[in-house]
């Protein structure tokens, strides 16, 4: 197959993983953030029973993204990893103690063990959302290419208003997914299901509220460099599932509210990309030229190959998933 | 301290952390199918519970392996982007097929498996317990191809960027056999001509199944100790920590054999592909027929000698397997070709022999290091022994004879010689290969990052030493309290 298609093919992919990503990983962090909304230990014990069956396969895809980016452009992967070292090494970190404290919560029983492992669990699934945030909101902005000399200065050069707006956004969504899905989850429990959804509406509200302040930034940053009209049309494509979401959460319909902030993702992640294609990493005026997806791509073989494996290994790990989905609901 | 040392520190300080746990997951996993076959076999309650247990440790040491990993998989973007972009387009492929084929199903079926014992049949609950390991096995290969690429690169070529007078670049390939200078390594690199040349490398089949062997080992290890503890302290789980103890036991004979035969095809295959890695596991300097195998010593690297206890000829036996056939020595290698393409320059003789020791790794910490792991691997066979005599004489896990006491309280121990084998043969395979980083290709100092400060990796090496002492201080503490508890009866 030719190399421009192969890449446009890997460009789609790569943002396919990262809203597969977010969805997935969404209900999971979301989850441990709202250990730091209730004290009551039931409610944060029936939290991390919840997302206990389902971390593995979400770091997974977290660590799946890495390596298809790494092997289809790896220039991109290198960029951004390098030039964000400090954020990358904070929220790898967070990572770890995320795992340690979902998995380990149950091992001891004592009050002092529990809460230490809750507030561990919420800290750092709160501080890996916002940094994802901020790590995507640079990225998009083109901040990640300029690099400052000293070790603050570099740090703080991510935090625009455009990566702080999505921090923020990926912070409610995070924790929308994670309310709708704790919902979900706890069918059989009147009174969870009622603080799940109020958690889930406020969330909600603070969502619809991010998004409108990140559609602003955007629209105030970007200065001619997509057509204003075009730029409307996406970020109201965006709004509309979002609103809907809303309206059956009046009704408390969890399960079709989740599909919809589902949507909201994807369409998001697909609209943003479409503005920074070809590039993967769009210019910012003056200062870089970006990295389009011709200069950091792979070889067209490489691509072929991974092509090859995503049809394969992609769907085989969908039926994985669906499987272990289909077990647990099961009741016996 | 520059980028260059406090990366390599980095990244032998996560990956030796994150080394720990997938081999024992590796080993307990093949132990957990081994469990539940017999409790499917024999219908046996007490092999039920001791699948529970297990799998409840199993999942702890997963979950720590998982998450440390997750950590090496940006670690190559972080500190060592230009190796990412030199060698991305061959490297980054087998790391995805990892997360893909391997990670999905061993992180999705172990959910099952530690779920799923009410809600499926016990065959399929047994099918799941097979995929898991299945998937941990797929792991393995996948990385261990990834490093032996690195190891001994073979399907690929190498490109070098080109602009023309209209100032549009491309990639040209550069002669076979080039070596890049350090300028030109940024303008170039590997891409992939042959994926199953490259996957499956000169030396992919004898490090993977020395490695597999190795986790084997530390998983029967692990569980054979902890059969051992139940046994020496009479607790009620002997029930099932005696027939679960044999079947570890089983199982390490087994995995030895294996990784004798192997270790000794890894070792004998370097002569053809990494002739230097092997002269300084052996501290061989001088080319010669007959050469001797140093039993222990002391590498003088000024004077270029072993001083220590020796065998006669047998380093020629164990490579050659015959007197006369000369060995290359470090005084030869690597080739004066060689290093002229690499020097980029016309050397005479006497300034190849100046320039030479450059190309060596440290001799010294490869010739001890692999002693330690091949002396670790003796005692673990001579364990392994000790319980085969016991076994047949009946008298395994008898808590009323001697050597049956000694042997358990061993195994309590012994827990931590695979895995300690294990790092330090690692530490053997990744420090020989020195100074390169992809072998005759690329050079590690050449590899590291370019943006990175000196400052940010220091403050990244603290926060993982901080992350790893408390990780593994509530590991520890956690992993034993399970033990200790055992199963509710």
């Amino acid at each position: 197959m030719e190399l421009h298609i192969l890449q446009f093919i890997w460009f789609v992919l790569t943002a396919l993983l990262l809203a597969v990503f977010l969805i997935m990983g969404g209900f999971d962090f979301g989850e441990g953030m709202l250990c730091a909304f209730s004290k009551n230990p039931k409610v944060r014990e029936h939290l991390i029973k919840n997302i206990l069956p389902y971390w593995d396969a979400n770091q997974v895809w977290l660590i799946t993204a890495g390596g298809a980016l790494f092997a289809a452009f790896p220039v991109a992967y290198s960029e951004v990893l390098s030039q964000m070292y400090v954020p990358v090494m904070l929220l790898l970190c967070f990572l770890v103690i995320r795992v340690v404290a979902i998995e380990f919560y149950f091992s001891e029983e004592q009050r002092w063990w529990r809460n230490f492992c809750a507030i561990m669990l919420a800290i750092s699934s709160i501080t890996s959302v916002v940094l994802i945030g901020v790590a995507l909101g640079a990225i998009f902005g083109g901040e990640v290419l300029l690099r400052k000399e000293s070790f603050t200065e570099n740090f703080l050069r991510l935090f625009t208003p455009l990566s702080m707006a999505s921090a923020l956004l990926c912070f409610f969504f995070f924790g929308v997914q994670g309310a709708l899905f704790a919902s979900i989850k706890s069918a059989n429990y009147n009174e969870l299901v009622v603080l799940f959804n109020k958690y889930a509406k406020r969330m909600l509200f603070g969502l619809l509220f991010a998004f409108v302040l990140f559609a602003g930034v955007l629209l105030w940053k970007n200065q001619g460099k997509v057509n204003p009209a075009t730029l409307c049309g996406f970020l109201v494509a965006c709004y509309i599932p979002l609103r809907i979401a809303s309206r059956l959460m009046r009704k408390n319909k969890a399960m079709w509210a989740f599909v919809c902030t589902s949507a909201f993702a994807l369409i998001t992640v697909f609209a943003l990309s479409f503005l920074t294609y070809p590039n993967i990493i769009p210019a910012v005026k003056g200062y870089t030229e970006g990295l389009s997806i011709l200069e950091a791509s792979s070889s067209a073989k490489t691509l072929e190959i991974m092509l090859w494996v995503a049809l394969v290994g992609v769907p085989l790990a969908i039926a994985y998933n669906i499987y272990a989905h289909l077990v647990f609901s099961r009741k016996k | 301290m520059d980028v260059d040392i406090l990366s390599r520190i980095q990244f032998a300080l996560t990956a030796g952390f994150h080394f720990l746990f997938p081999p024992i997951s590796i080993g307990f996993a093949v132990f957990l199918v081994l469990v539940e076959l017999f409790w499917l076999r024999t219908g046996n309650e007490k092999y039920l519970k001791a699948c529970k247990f297990f799998a409840k440790l199993f999942a702890m040491i997963f979950a720590v392996g998982v998450v440390t990993g997750l950590i090496m998989v940006f670690q190559f973007g972080t500190n060592w982007p230009v190796y990412s972009k030199f060698v991305g387009d061959v490297f980054g492929s087998p790391l995805a097929i990892e997360a893909v084929f391997a990670f999905f199903m061993e992180s999705t079926f172990l959910a099952i498996v530690l779920f799923g014992w009410n809600k499926i049949s016990k065959k399929a609950h047994f099918f799941a317990t097979i995929m898991v390991c299945i998937g941990s096995h797929l792991s393995a290969v996948w990385i261990i191809a990834a490093n032996s690429f690195m190891q001994t690169p073979d399907g690929y070529r190498l490109v070098i960027e080109q602009s023309d007078n209209n100032g549009k670049t491309e990639w040209v390939e550069v002669p076979q056999g080039t070596v890049p200078t350090s300028e030109q390594v940024s303008k170039m690199k590997a891409e992939i001509t042959d994926f199953t040349a490259m996957a499956l490398n000169k030396s992919t089949i004898d490090r993977l199944s020395h490695t597999i062997s190795a986790s084997w080992l530390s998983g029967a290890f692990l569980a054979l100790g902890i059969c051992s503890y139940y046994v020496l302290r009479r607790r009620k789980e002997v029930e099932f920590a005696i027939p679960c103890g044999k079947i570890a036991l089983g199982f390490a004979m087994f995995s030895a054999v294996v990784m004798l035969f192997t270790g000794h095809q890894s070792a004998a295959k370097l002569v053809d592909t990494q002739p230097e890695k092997l002269a300084a596991l052996e501290g061989h300097f001088s080319t010669e027929a007959n050469a001797p195998l140093y039993v222990f010593g002391w590498v003088d690297v000024e004077n270029k000698k072993v001083n220590g206890l020796k065998i006669p000829s047998l380093f020629n036996i164990l490579t050659h397997g015959d007197f006369s056939t000369e060995i290359k020595g470090l005084n030869d290698l690597p080739s004066n070709d060689f290093i002229r393409k690499a020097e980029n320059k016309n050397l005479t003789p006497v300034e190849i022999a100046e320039v030479r020791p450059k190309y060596w790794a440290p001799v010294q910490f490869c010739f001890q290091t692999f002693r330690i792991m091949v002396y670790i691997g003796g005692a673990i066979c001579l364990l392994i022994l000790i319980g085969g005599y016991l076994w047949i004489k009946r008298d395994l896990f008898n808590v009323n004879s001697k050597l049956s006491n000694l042997f358990m309280k061993c195994a309590m121990w012994s827990v931590l010689l695979p895995l300690v084998a294990s790092q330090v043969g690692w530490a053997v395979a990744e420090v020989g290969r020195q100074p390169w980083i992809v072998w005759h290709i690329l050079r590690t100092s050449d590899a590291v990052s370019t943006v990175v400060s000196g400052g940010e990796v220091l403050f990244s090496i603290i926060l993982f030493t901080i992350l790893f002492v408390g990780v593994s201080g509530v590991f520890c503490w956690l992993f034993f309290k399970k033990i200790k508890i055992g199963v509710k009866f």
